[in-house]
């Protein structure tokens, strides 16, 4: 019998191919920011459409600077309308600050340094809200 | 030879044989000769100087001839004599010499010598001489004695034991015995716990021998004839049973004396003190067992004889004087005490400021001016720590010190304190939008009605509580300096104000009109005056809608919107609904015209037009008699009453009989036909509802008795005779329940209200019930047997009492149907009704009675859920000889009465549901605590209390994302769903960080009220070797396996309360090897925690604070480089880090909804949501416009 065999251009084709993939796919995904943050969507079953003043709060509460929310606002609305979740991550430390969910018209906020709220679209905090 | 010598020997041979030749040549002459002659006394006495020597002859006499002149020295010899004279000397002797005679003696020898002992006869000797006291003997013998010498003494043996003499010529001196008395042995073991014992000195006195006891434990000891004395044994050390023996005038050997010997203890004791206080625990090293001092500081162990070592005493802290002791050979009790001194070691810091005070230290240390603090603690001194300063509070707030075995260097971080106003504010219902005035931020009460604020430490302020609409106590809260969290509720007044008016009918007020307000607004009902007034709250909107039975209103409701005052004059003009009651009279198939129809009671009348037609109108919830009448005309029946008439009524076509007969009476030409409500057409709002009954007065007479009046059915025919045999279903229960619907009109002394109240009401019968006669009687403490036989002659019927019946019965029954007086008859009274095609069976419910089997029937039921033994311990126990289980098919069996099995039968029903079940979800999460700390996070757990709680708070500044200070982790803690989405989302953040380590999460489905068990364990097993048994063969030791199970094992028992919240009762138990002993026996650490906790469904309880401690040890290296010498170090890292870890297990519980409800659930249409679309910058620019607010 015959072996079969492949053509090595070919193979290096496809693996030039998949690698550009790859490359697109992360930086779709992932972005780094000018705040040196890192934004990352993840699915989830529910999503939301937050306005500015929602955004606003959430990553204030969450501990985010007034430009990083600007930097990163934006995209937080667009991937929790898209995604339904959001991480964000910090590069040096490699440690996720704050994870953003969306359930039942409620965002579930949880930071690695400032605890975890719930914030509903309809009422406002579901914890205590900030003086 | 030499030649010269030869030659000198042969000259000189030649001139001897030459000088002799010569002399032979000379005279001859004669010689004068005498005698010298004697006697020696002894024959062969040698004269020796006579010539010749002559001897003596036979008779010892001598003669011998002499030259002349001879002279010379006679001396006589003979061995062993001696002569006397002993020689004789001659000069020349000229003449004869006789009786030259000599007297011989003999020579005696002397034998002596010493035998040691007195007494000894010297056996053998001549005359057997007796040893002197000295044991000196001494005796002659003659010369030439020979014979053998024996000492000879009872007792004593010599040595030699003879000695032989031949020919003695001589003194024989020294000539010495050894004597020796004569010895015997004692002789036996010695012995130690059955072993035999070497080594043991075993003596006798008296000049008794001693010996030493070999390695059998065998001694012998010699001791001489006719001894007496005493054995004594000896070893130091030792004691034996027989100290010794004494023994009298031995002159035989003795055997088996044996002994038994125990060994000498000693005890090793004191006491160990620090200062004056004993000091327990400490470990005696080196005494046999190792003992541990006890709480009063004594040790005291028990040594052998002879013991040897050195004992140090241990604890973990301590030192001691002295650090040991030696003890060279115990011989005696020995009392050593020692001395110990704490360790000691520094906790020290800082805490970045002055003056906080380090509570929980020995001596609680203050911070100097550099904020620095230090205390000296003794060896394993635990505590918390925990600095304080008025304002402030530190990260972390505390330490936990545990066993502190070094110096320990620890740090606190200051922070300014903060604290939370928090509270709610509600009136009946938490009021939401209540603006805080003065609190920072003016925060609003949420729908819940709680507010927030975070003040730092000393914040003063007023706050009032502010909502349109609503006022407060208190209005106002002032705070002086807030130096704690501060709760404070307010209790809300929200302003009603009054709707008001009337109801009336046309110029009539309308009574009992109830008015009814949507959203919360309450209700009213009219007065006799036709008025309402209704509170309505602040502000609120809705509509007031009027309802009256029979009624209808001009306006069906008024709208409201947003009161803010009161409202007076919202009256309403109501019209009361009219009914019809039409039918047709018909006289032998055609209609009657002409009869009169007329409604009393306010009800109009008619006539019948041509086809018989009459209409009647009625006001609505009338009630009254409609009789038609003709000359001429006798109606059947000859009236109708109608009760509670609400909706139009067509009566069925009635045939109009024919003339009445001679023997009616007018009377009973006026018979009426009582028409209740339930045999009318219900209106709508009616249906399935209870109705009265209690007002049907039956009128018609039957003629069994004049007095009694008869119900008339309208479907069925008048009864013209009583019935004698009454038709009477066999066996049919479900006949007493329809008789229930029968009209009723009595008075019975045990009837109670609710019994009157069941009277009253009654569902609708779907068919009319059977003919029955109807009983009549008054019955007062009657006895029960005479009353079943009163019933029986009045109905007709054959009543059969069993013989247990008996008691009094009062009670008044006024035309109640046959088995509804048997009923009323027989309640409370215990005893079953059974109804056969023949007769009525009265007897007992009592299984033992002998009717039981005539009165019973038996019944199979099947259990759908419960398990058969246990419904039936559900039930209650007066059924119990009723009914029997068959838990293996699920089954009950009732045999009993047929109501008692109706009974039964309900009462399953409703303890055979179906069990809830709750999917109970488990997450053990093991946090590692030091990363934890040295990032500078404090983890909270879950409070009640939630979000942020740093005093510092600056929108978008602060610490920053990222920041290790001051924020720390907290999950806002509630018993529902949220806070577990919340608890998922943060263990999940957790976890990706590698700040926790979800171990296990298992699910189990657990049923309502019944243990679930999960265990995530690990099992070892070990062999345990039992101490060999002293005396039992080593090949025996029976070894066991033992199991030791670690890990964690949660036990839950879900219970579902009537309004879904969900108990649970928790038992937890985490353990973990700790380390393990010199045998590798592992060292198990346990912490168990049991608890019960509400919570809603889909919330999750929470236990923590479970820690444990492990060291890690961690070594990385660069391959190669690493081993090469002197530079390796550069690539080599070593570290040791301990590290104790909190483990929590959150449980969140789920119930599972009942089958109908998933698949009603499962149905229903899922929510789609819409795809959102993304934004652009114009979004960014709204960010912006936020920020700047």
């Amino acid at each position: 019998m015959k072996p079969i065999r492949h053509k090595l251009t070919n193979v290096v084709f496809i693996l030039i191919l998949l690698t550009g993939v790859v490359i697109l796919v992360s930086c779709e995904s992932t972005r780094l920011s000018n705040t040196g943050l890192r934004l990352m969507p993840l699915s989830n079953r529910d999503i939301i459409a937050l306005n500015a003043e929602d955004i606003v709060q959430i990553m204030r509460r969450a501990g985010f600077s007034d430009e990083q929310i600007l930097q990163l606002g934006t995209e937080m609305r667009n991937s929790l309308a898209q995604y339904g979740a959001v991480q964000i991550k910090t590069p040096d430390s490699n440690k996720i600050e704050a994870t953003f969910a969306v359930h039942n018209h409620c965002v579930y906020i949880s930071t690695r340094s400032r605890g975890s709220f719930i914030y509903s679209v309809k009422t406002g905090w579901v914890t205590p809200p900030l003086p | 030879m030499p030649k010269n010598t030869v030659k000198i020997l042969s000259v000189g041979l030649v001139l001897c044989v030459l000088l002799n030749s010569t002399l032979c040549f000379g005279y001859k002459a004669t010689k004068i000769t005498y005698t010298i002659s004697g006697t020696a006394g002894l024959d062969g006495v040698v004269m020796k100087g006579l010539p010749g020597n002559p001897v003596t002859d036979d008779k010892g006499n001598y003669s011998v001839t002499i030259e002349y002149g001879w002279s010379g020295t006679v001396t006589p010899a003979k061995e062993g004599y001696n002569f006397e004279p002993s020689s004789k000397k001659y000069e020349p002797v000229t003449a004869d010499q006789t009786a030259q005679n000599y007297t011989a003696s003999l020579i005696n020898y002397q034998i002596s010598g010493s035998v040691g002992t007195s007494g000894v006869v010297m056996s053998g000797l001549p005359g057997e001489p007796v040893t002197d006291k000295d044991g000196n003997y001494n005796t002659l013998v003659g010369h030439g004695w020979s014979g053998t010498v024996m000492p000879i003494k009872e007792g004593y043996v010599f040595k030699p034991a003879n000695r032989t003499y031949a020919n003695i010529t001589r003194p024989e001196a020294n000539q010495n015995y050894t004597s020796s008395l004569l010895s015997f042995a004692i002789s036996g073991i010695v012995t130690i716990g059955g072993v035999p014992m070497e080594g043991v000195s075993v003596s006798a006195n008296n000049s008794g021998g001693s010996a030493t006891t070999n390695e059998k434990g065998r001694y012998t000891i010699s001791i001489n004839y006719g001894w007496s004395g005493e054995v004594t044994l000896k070893r130091e050390g030792y004691t034996f049973d027989l100290s010794s023996r004494k023994y009298t005038e031995v002159t035989t050997s003795i055997d088996n004396q044996n002994y038994t010997a125990e060994i000498l203890t000693c005890t090793v004791s004191g006491t160990i003190t620090i200062g004056d206080s004993p000091l327990g625990g400490v470990v005696m090293y080196g005494l046999p067992g190792d003992p541990v001092t006890n709480e009063n500081g004594y040790y005291s162990s028990t040594v052998n004889y002879g013991w040897s070592s050195v004992i140090t005493p241990t604890k973990k802290g301590y030192n001691f004087e002295p650090v040991n002791k030696k003890y060279e050979p115990v011989t005696t009790h020995q009392t050593q005490n020692y001395t110990a001194k704490l360790l000691t070691y520094t906790v020290s810091g800082s805490v970045g400021i002055d003056g906080v005070v380090m509570e929980g230290l020995p001596g609680n240390p203050t911070s100097d001016a550099n904020g620095q603090y230090a205390a000296t603690v003794g060896y394993g001194w635990s505590g918390t720590v925990t600095p304080t300063k008025e304002g402030y509070r530190f990260n972390p707030a505390n330490r936990i010190y545990e066993s502190v075995t070094e110096n320990q260097v620890r740090n606190h971080t200051p922070e300014l304190m903060s604290f939370i106003i928090s509270g709610k504010i509600a009136a009946d219902t938490p009021i939401s939008s209540v603006v805080m005035k003065g609190l920072p931020g003016e925060p609003i009460t949420n729908e819940e009605g709680y507010y927030s604020a975070i003040v730092d430490y000393g914040w003063s302020g007023s706050v009032t509580p502010v909502k349109e609409g609503c006022i407060f106590e208190p209005a106002k809260k002032i705070y002086p300096k807030v130096a704690e969290d501060q709760p404070q509720n307010y209790q809300a007044q929200i302003l009603t104000y009054a709707i008001a008016g009337a109801v009336t009918r046309g110029q009539k007020p309308v009574e009992d009109v109830s008015i009814n307000a949507s959203n919360a607004g309450g209700s009213a009902k009219t007065n006799a005056n036709g008025q309402y007034e209704l509170l309505v709250k602040h502000g609120w909107s809705g509509t007031i809608t009027p309802i009256k039975d029979g009624y209808t209103f001009e306006a069906p409701k008024q709208e409201y919107r947003k009161v803010i005052e009161n409202l007076s004059n919202q009256n309403y003009n109501a019209t009361l609904i009219i009914c019809t009651i039409s039918g047709k009279i018909i006289f032998d198939g055609v209609p009657t015209e002409g009869v009169l129809v007329s409604a009393d009671n306010g009800g109009s009348s008619d006539t019948t037009n041509a086809n018989g037609e009459y209409h009647l109108t009625v006001d609505y919830g009338w009630s009254g008699t409609v009789t038609p009448t003709k000359a001429g005309y006798m109606f059947s029946p000859p009236s109708k009453r109608y009760i509670n008439v609400t909706s139009n009524i067509v009566e069925k076509e009635e045939e109009t009989p024919k003339l009445p007969q001679q023997q009616e009476t007018a009377e009973q030409q006026k018979k009426e036909e009582v028409i209740t409500e339930e045999q009318k057409p219900l209106p709508e709002k009616t249906k399935g509802s209870e109705v009265s009954k209690a007002t049907a007065e039956p009128e018609a007479v039957p003629e069994v008795n004049s007095q009694t009046e008869q119900v008339m059915e309208p479907e069925t025919e008048p009864i013209t005779e009583p019935a004698a045999e009454p038709k009477v279903e066999e066996s049919q229960p479900e006949q007493l329940k329809s008789e229930e619907g029968a009209p009723t009109n009595l008075t019975t002394e045990t009837a109670t209200e609710p019994q009157k109240q069941q009277e009253k009401t009654t569902e609708i019968p779907e068919k009319p019930a059977p003919q029955q006669p109807l009983i009549s009687n008054v019955f007062v403490d009657t006895e029960l047997r005479q009353v079943l036989q009163d019933i029986a002659s009045q109905a007709g019927i054959i009543i059969i009492p069993d013989q247990t019946i008996s008691g009094l019965i009062t009670c008044e029954l006024k035309e109640v149907p046959l088995d509804k007086a048997l009923e009323i008859v027989l309640a409370g009274t215990g005893y079953v009704l059974k109804k056969t095609p023949d007769y009525y069976l009265v007897s007992s419910p009592n299984p033992k009675d002998a009717a039981f089997p005539a009165s019973s029937r038996t019944k199979s039921i099947k259990l759908n859920y419960l398990k058969a033994d246990i419904a039936v311990k559900l039930l209650s126990p007066v059924f119990a000889n009723y009914v029997q289980a068959y838990p293996d098919t699920g089954t009950i069996c009732v045999t009993a009465p047929s109501a008692l099995i109706e009974r039964i039968e309900t009462d399953l029903k409703e303890i055979d549901k179906a069990p809830s079940h709750i999917m109970l979800d488990a997450r053990i999460v093991v946090m590692q605590n030091s990363d934890l700390l040295d990032l500078g996070i404090e983890w909270g757990w879950p409070k009640i209390k939630a979000g942020i709680f740093s005093s510092s708070y600056i929108h978008g500044g602060g610490a920053g994302v990222g920041s290790k200070w001051p924020w720390g982790i907290q999950i806002g803690y509630a018993t529902n769903q949220e806070f577990t989405n919340s608890l998922e989302l943060t263990l999940n953040l957790l976890e990706q960080n590698g700040e926790a380590t979800i171990v296990s999460s298992p699910q189990v489905l657990a049923q309502d009220g019944k243990q679930a068990e999960i265990k995530i364990t690990t099992e070892e097993y070990y062999s345990l070797l039992p101490k060999a048994m002293e005396g039992a063969p080593y090949y025996y030791n029976p070894a066991e396996l033992e199991k030791i199970e670690y890990g964690t094992i949660l036990n839950i028992t879900p219970h579902i309360g009537e309004n879904g919240d969900i108990t649970l009762d928790l038992a937890i138990e985490v353990s973990d090897i700790v380390m393990r002993s010199t045998d590798n026996y592992p060292v198990v650490s346990r912490r168990t925690v049991k608890n019960t906790m509400r919570i809603q469904d889909g919330g999750t309880v929470t236990v923590a604070g479970l820690k444990k401690s492990e060291t890690y040890s961690t070594k990385q290296n660069v391959p190669g480089l690493s081993r090469v010498p002197g530079l390796g170090g550069l690539f080599r890292n070593e570290t040791n880090r301990e590290a104790s870890q909190q483990v929590a297990i959150f449980v969140t519980a789920h119930l599972i909804p009942d089958p109908e409800v998933r698949s009603r659930l499962s149905g229903l249409p899922t929510e789609e949501q819409k795809p959102i679309e993304s934004v652009g910058d114009e979004f960014k620019q709204k960010l912006e416009e936020q920020l700047n607010k």
